[in-house]
């Protein structure tokens, strides 16, 4: 199936999630959801159109985020995304493996 | 689930889905271009820095796209667009191709119904699993299904195992509706027969035990074919009275179309009646019966046949005693019952029973395959062609990143698509096919349509991929096989692979003319053994005589009555004007080598009677036994003497039932078709038969004028004597002859027509081939020319390279052919399965007609233009 291009600075599989995290403080549309996450990163997750767009479809189709036409804060039209119930599920349960992950990484690097 | 209908939803919706992409993302750099200029960009800084940013749209949005459809279907899509337009492109190769595969998979779909129909699949009766056939067990010879009625009525009344047990006899009928009287094939079963086999009617209703008792009105039942073909499916036959000899019965019901009595196909049994009325209606020379049972649910054949067995071995003590010595106990010991399942019907087609259909099946179906692979390999050398000179296409395809895979799919989609346009067209004349293979295929009337059938077109489906895959992978890996560089450089290119490419398809060609020299052996051997059998001359006059069979016991004649109603009938005949003579016989003289036979026989037929007499009306039952024999006959036992007055030997007293004076000889007739060389002849008078040998005869009539305009005559001169006689097989005796080599004959023409097929597509493979290889050569062939070569060089060389092809392929052909031959060696009269005349003929037929096909690029190649070809490219 299609290529997916995670940006490679980011751990494989966290896109979405960051999405789902991004979306579960409420709707926005793409360029918001890159803003979030430059600004909460404080510049470090600099996410790009080629690998937004991709992930958000793949939301879409999972049916994990729904998508509605809105008019954006300059008036113009916009595509927003809501996160659904079953998003937010997945988003909890990618965030607890990540911390799983997270720790065992960490552990190996602090007892090596 | 919800996944699969999201994607569905996106897949029919893409078009709006992607305009919606297209300006979300188009919103998205909007926003990040007013974000810069507010950082402090100008606008065409920004808007120039938020195109960048965003990236290559086109990817982006593929990629998206990507995650809703599954990305295969799409590219599929498109190859089948590519290869739709590639093929409409290069009319005259699909046509040709499109053509070779209809008749390659039409024929091999066809041979799959027929065989399907008759092999594969059940009787269409209740639980068929339980339904079995009774073979009788004998101290020697096979078992048969022929059984006495004590027999039938001693296992109805005791076995335990079965539950339901009926008898059958197959018979003849002469039945007259509105007036005309024609012949029927039937039978008489037993009451319960519909009941058992769980058969429903499809208009009126099958009978019952309840109609099968002495004092009940007569009924019958009739099959959808009668039905059909006589009363145009309507349904007032029910209730119609029709005379069968000369008792009328009512129709009652139809039988359903899939019911073709106990067999899977050929619908032998046009009206069945309750055996009530066998005693008044049937063949006096039928005494047993046929048994077909249903074994109780659950008790396995072997228990069931061992339970008969002793039913049968008890039956055997009462009827001879017990067994008084230890020979005659091993004897009752080896008789039995054995049990054979009826699911698949009473003699399935390749049977232990059918031991000469089974191998007519296998030359008919190895024929079809045949064909189809020299089809197959015939479009791989085609493709191969065509893939050399879409090299720079490819070549350009591959060189802008299109991967070498993907380019194969592509070719192997255009040949798929290729392989079921063929086998499209070749469902759709599957009907011809069908019937003209249905002659020589020993197989029957298909029950249904095999257009219609489920099961035909998932075969003809697979053999259209198998062999699209099967013929287009070899030129989809050698076409995509390119050095880009010189081919892109349009030089002489990739000519190393070239000549690898140009390699394959000679081998190709190679194989094609060694399975083309197979079926040609094949198709003429037969063609010379079926020649033979036509110069082979029977030994009398067989074109001015007709004849017919008629069962004046049908009428419910007795004995007697039978014996006049013959003698009246010759006396009658013998007086009719245009007639010259006529005879009767008991037996076709296409069959063996004893008959009985009335006075006039001989004169009739224009059998010599080279020494003493013909029988003559004197010779009545209380006359002295006498004998006919044949000249071979009259050489083996009595060499050097007149055979006339003597004893017949001793080896041929069984046919006389005790001694019999030799009263003349006859000149041989050939007849019958492997026997045609060597029928004894022996002939006892019809006047001295036993009433037991009787029930119908075979007339012969030779008129004065053509012998079918003396049919209204001799049908005439049966009416005045008796009016519901009819005559059955109305021919001449030359297509008498003719019919018993039907299956042969046709047999022969289809090999021929193969062979010719497959000849001619040889022929094909190697002009494309050596065209291609003059075409590509070109330059080669200039510089040849310019360094002094002249015509004739040019054109020996090129024709010389067929020639080893050609050799090559013939070499190989050999023992291919000579396999095959052992295949067509028991249709073959008279020649040997290594025949070396028609090995040479087929050898000769196919070196000319290669090399004709050679010849043309090579005259190419002679008169290239040194200068023209020197500039090519």
């Amino acid at each position: 199936m299609g290529r997916t291009n995670t940006p490679p600075d980011l751990l494989p599989g966290t896109l979405d999630m960051l999405i789902l995290r991004t979306l579960a403080t409420g709707p926005r549309h793409g360029y918001g959801i890159v803003e979030r996450l430059r600004q909460v990163s404080e510049d470090v997750l600099q996410v790009g159109e080629s690998s937004l767009y991709p992930a958000l479809q793949r939301l879409l189709l999972n049916g994990w985020v729904k998508a509605e036409w809105g008019a954006s804060e300059n008036n113009r039209r916009a595509r927003y995304y809501t996160l659904t119930a079953a998003g937010r599920k997945q988003l909890g349960a990618e965030r607890d493996e990540f911390e799983r992950l997270v720790t065992a990484i960490q552990r190996v690097l602090q007892t090596g | 689930m919800a996944r699969v209908f999201r994607r569905l939803r996106h897949w029919f919706g893409h078009r709006q889905l992607q305009a919606e992409l297209a300006e979300e993302l188009e919103a998205h750099r909007t926003m990040r271009q007013e974000q810069l200029e507010r950082s402090g960009m100008t606008p065409t800084e920004a808007l120039h820095a938020s195109r960048r940013a965003l990236g290559n749209v086109t990817l982006a949005s593929e990629d998206a796209r990507n995650i809703w459809i599954w990305p295969w279907i799409e590219s599929v899509g498109q190859d089948l667009r590519l290869g739709f337009r590639g093929l409409i492109k290069r009319p005259g190769f699909t046509l040709v191709a499109v053509l070779t595969m209809a008749l390659g998979i039409g024929a091999n779909t066809a041979v799959f119904s027929l065989l399907d129909a008759s092999l594969l699949r059940v009787l269409p009766a209740r639980d068929p699993h339980e339904l079995v056939f009774l073979l009788d067990v004998q101290p020697k010879g096979r078992p048969i299904n022929r059984f006495s009625s004590q027999t039938f009525e001693r296992f109805r009344a005791e076995s335990r195992s079965l539950a339901g047990l009926v008898a059958y006899d197959p018979s003849r009928f002469s039945v007259t509706i509105d007036g005309e009287a024609e012949m029927r094939r039937g039978e008489f079963v037993n009451g319960h027969y519909f009941d058992m086999l769980g058969i429903r009617a499809v208009a009126g209703r099958l009978f019952t035990a309840a109609d099968d008792a002495p004092g009940r009105d007569p009924v019958a039942v009739i099959s959808d074919r009668f039905w059909a073909s006589r009363f145009d499916r309507d349904t007032s036959v029910v209730g119609r009275t029709v005379s069968v000899g000369k008792t009328t019965v009512t129709i009652v019901g139809v039988t359903p179309r899939e019911f073709q009595g106990r067999e899977l196909t050929s619908g032998w049994s046009d009206i069945t009646l309750p055996m009530f009325l066998k005693p008044q209606l049937g063949l006096r020379d039928h005494v047993t019966f046929g048994l077909m049972g249903r074994l109780k649910p659950g008790i396995p054949l072997e228990q069931a046949a061992e339970e008969l067995s002793m039913i049968r071995r008890q039956d055997f003590i009462e009827g001879a005693g017990a067994p008084s010595s230890a020979e005659a106990e091993q004897q009752l010991r080896n008789r039995g019952i054995q049990l054979r399942s009826a699911m698949r019907g009473e003699l399935p087609l390749l049977g232990a029973e059918r031991p000469n259909d089974t191998k007519q099946v296998r030359l008919i179906a190895s024929a079809v395959l045949v064909v189809l692979l020299v089809s197959c390999v015939n479009i791989a050398c085609l493709l191969l062609a065509r893939a050399a000179s879409r090299q720079k296409e490819i070549a350009v395809r591959l060189a802008i990143g299109a991967s070498r895979g993907r380019l194969i799919r592509q070719l192997l989609t255009e040949s798929l698509l290729l392989a079921c346009l063929g086998g499209a067209a070749g469902v759709l004349s599957i009907g011809w096919t069908a019937a003209a293979l249905g002659t020589v295929l020993p197989v029957g009337e298909l029950p249904y349509d095999p257009r219609q059938d489920v099961r035909t077109l998932g075969f003809a489906l697979g053999a259209s991929l198998l062999t699209g895959i099967l013929f287009g992978v070899v030129p989809a890996l050698a076409g995509t096989r390119i050095d880009l560089t010189p081919v892109m450089q349009r030089s002489d290119g990739g000519t190393r692979r070239g000549a690898l490419r140009h390699r394959l398809a000679k081998s190709l060609v190679v194989a094609q003319i060694a399975l083309s020299l197979a079926l040609l052996a094949g198709a003429g051997l037969i063609i010379r053994s079926l020649a033979r059998l036509y110069t082979v001359r029977p030994g009398f006059a067989s074109n001015e005589v007709l004849t017919a069979w008629i069962y004046p016991t049908l009428l419910g004649f007795d004995h007697s009555r039978e014996m006049r109603f013959y003698r009246d009938l010759l006396d009658s005949l013998n007086k009719t004007s245009g007639i010259r003579s006529a005879g009767l016989a008991r037996f076709s003289i296409t069959r063996g080598d004893f008959n009985i036979v009335a006075p006039g026989f001989f004169e009739t037929l224009g059998i010599d009677i080279v020494e003493g007499r013909d029988f003559l009306p004197t010779d009545t039952e209380s006359a002295p036994k006498v004998a006919i024999i044949g000249e071979s006959v009259a050489r083996k036992f009595f060499p050097n003497q007149s055979p006339i007055g003597q004893s017949v030997p001793k080896e041929l007293e069984r046919f006389f039932r005790g001694r019999a004076e030799i009263v003349g000889v006859v000149r041989e007739i050939r007849t019958g078709y492997r026997q045609r060389m060597s029928i004894p002849g022996v002939y006892a008078a019809y006047t001295q038969a036993p009433p037991s040998a009787f029930g119908q005869m075979s007339l012969y009539v030779r008129s004065t004028v053509a012998p079918l305009s003396a049919l209204p005559a001799v049908r005439e001169a049966i009416r005045s004597i008796e009016p519901d006689l009819a005559l059955f097989d109305v021919r001449t005796v030359t297509d008498q002859l003719d019919d018993s080599v039907a299956s042969e004959r046709s047999t022969a023409t289809l090999l021929g027509c193969f062979g010719a097929l497959a000849l001619v597509l040889a022929s094909i493979g190697l002009f494309g081939t050596m065209s291609h290889s003059v075409a590509s050569r070109t330059k080669e062939l200039g510089i040849r020319m310019s360094l002094g070569a002249d015509r004739g060089q040019m054109l020996r060389m090129v024709l010389r390279e067929s020639m080893v092809v050609v050799a090559i392929g013939l070499v190989m052909g050999i023992p291919v052919a000579l396999a095959s031959a052992r295949l067509v060696a028991n249709l073959l009269f008279g020649i040997e399965q290594v025949d070396a005349l028609t090995m040479s003929t087929a050898v000769a037929l196919l070196s000319l007609v290669t090399v004709l096909a050679a010849y043309f690029p090579a005259r190419r190649a002679s008169r290239v233009d040194p200068m023209v070809a020197l500039r090519y490219e």
